[in-house]
């Protein structure tokens, strides 16, 4: 007992001093941020005998990167991500594969009717330097409808990400994008799930750009919040834009 | 829900061997924690049951659930925990005792609320070992303390070591008085010290029950874990913002109320 007072005591006045000496204060720290930043979504179509054909060789999916020269997609019919969380899209909504090179650009024209659809990419792995962005699964939920007598998509026409690196710190990332102008007052959301948690946004498209009376686009931002956490290996990240 | 009949079946097989014990009693408290920190407020309920298993080892198990709501009403993070501990006393000479307790903590995952989106953070696990030396003496109850805590939650990691110092009136009246004094260190990438003070006062309602309110104040945060409050703490280390961290990073404090009943079985 002796000499577990003795104990108690000595670390007492060590920590003590430490803590005199004025060592720490305040939260914890941060590690450094670092991102990736990706530039790579864009669409361009042709109409099509009731279908909207989006066109190969310039377009491309948005988000995605790869270690290969050439990657298989995969074009489901629905909303395969219901809940966002759970959710894998029905092998009976199985449409076709398509063919994209390692920054996204289609290898295959798509030629779709009027409809929801879902674009699965698996093994996303971009690397910028040292940095290094993975992901097992990015989704694309997408709609093809008609508007003025036109049909339109609500694939990205640019797109831009600037995605925490492997490790990083979430905050002052965001996912970006524009697409056709009728899609203006339709919802969009982005669903992200890794080691450290899970990100769920929701949010509207609006003209872009603002305060014009002339758009060019519809444009949706989500931004991440101040702090953290850091992020850990990707699950899952599937973006959704629907009409209005 | 398998763990769920597992923690019943265990629970009915330890209140079996309970009821033959020769001496102890089941315990049983309920409490509510409540705090206020520049318009940010904390609301925390834990029940617990305490089961001797001899005259020198006891079992513990608890449920917590919180939530923490943001100076925009409708923000809101809230989770809940369970926890487990075992207490044994390992030597005793005359009214000194030294008694080792090892507790895990299984949090469940942290939601988010807030405008912006709905955003959760992975569930903590919280392994701690405590060493406490009791001593009773001329009507009071003093014990120190030394704590070890670890914490893992996704890819994150965190530790606090901690001291305590404290003493409880065990005079045979109505009303009792507690304080206590804790320091800890608390390592997440850097190690901040973290004092903590508490007093508190319980009132015997009936024999076998007793009613407390305690006030505790930690004048630079709460450490990640460690404390009665570490089912929210520990979500510190994901950094989650504004509700959680204030708990954290500036003076924060808490008041508690809590119901005893022991029973004789």
């Amino acid at each position: 007992m002796r000499i577990l007072r003795t104990l108690v005591g000595a670390l007492f006045m060590v920590v003590l001093v430490a803590m005199w000496n004025g060592c720490g204060g305040g939260g914890a720290a941060a590690p450094p941020s670092q991102y990736i930043l990706l530039q790579n979504g864009k669409v361009e179509v042709e109409q099509g005998e009731g279908r909207i054909i989006i066109k190969a060789g310039v377009s491309q999916l948005p988000g995605v990167g790869f270690t290969q020269d050439v990657v298989i997609v995969q074009l489901y019919q629905r909303d395969g991500f219901q809940n966002p969380r759970s959710d894998l899209p029905s092998p009976s909504d199985f449409i076709q594969d398509f063919r994209v090179r390692r920054d996204g650009t289609l290898l295959d024209e798509l030629r779709l009717p009027v409809g929801v659809y879902t674009a699965v990419a698996e093994n996303i792995h971009v690397r910028q330097g040292n940095k290094e962005f993975r992901s097992g699964l990015t989704a694309f939920v997408f709609e093809v409808f008609k508007s003025g007598g036109r049909l339109h998509t609500t694939l990205p026409v640019a797109f831009e990400a600037k995605f925490p690196a492997l490790g990083s710190v979430i905050e002052d990332s965001y996912v970006r994008f524009r697409t056709d102008l009728a899609a203006v007052g339709g919802r969009s959301s982005l669903f992200l799930q890794h080691r450290n948690g899970t990100v769920d946004m929701h949010r509207q498209l609006e003209p872009w750009p603002p305060d014009t009376n002339n758009p060019s686009h519809a444009n949706v931002s989500f931004d991440a919040l101040r702090g953290g956490p850091t992020l850990g290996d990707v699950q899952r990240l599937i973006l959704k834009a629907f009409k209005p | 829900m398998r763990r769920g009949c597992l923690v019943t079946a265990l629970f009915l097989l330890l209140s079996g061997g309970v009821w033959g014990q020769p001496s102890g009693g089941v315990q049983v408290s309920t409490l509510w924690r409540g705090a206020e920190i520049e318009g940010r407020t904390l609301w925390l309920s834990e029940q617990t049951l305490i089961l001797p298993l001899d005259t020198r080892t006891e079992l513990q198990v608890g449920w917590q659930r919180f939530a923490a709501k943001g100076r925009v009403r409708t923000n809101r993070f809230s989770s809940s925990a369970r926890w487990l501990a075992v207490e044994r006393v390992m030597r005793e000479e005359g009214d000194r005792q030294l008694v080792l307790q090892v507790r895990r903590l299984d949090g469940s995952e942290g939601t988010a609320d807030v405008a912006e989106g709905l955003f959760t953070y992975t569930a903590p696990r919280i392994d701690t070992t405590s060493l406490l030396s009791v001593q009773r003496s001329r009507g009071w109850t003093t014990g120190s303390r030394l704590l070890y805590a670890q914490v893992r939650s996704g890819t994150e990691r965190a530790e606090t070591y901690g001291i305590s110092l404290e003493a409880a009136s065990t005079r045979a009246s109505h009303w009792q008085v507690q304080w206590q004094a804790a320091l800890y260190a608390d390592r997440h990438r850097t190690t901040t010290y973290r004092p903590m003070l508490g007093v508190g006062l319980s009132y015997r309602l009936a024999p076998g029950a007793r009613a407390q309110v305690q006030a505790t104040v930690a004048p630079r945060g709460f450490p990640v874990a460690g404390t009665p409050i570490e089912a929210l703490t520990a979500f510190t280390v994901h950094r989650p913002g504004g509700l959680v961290e204030s708990w954290r990073e500036r003076a924060a404090g808490y008041l508690t109320f809590q119901i005893t009943a022991q029973t004789g079985l």
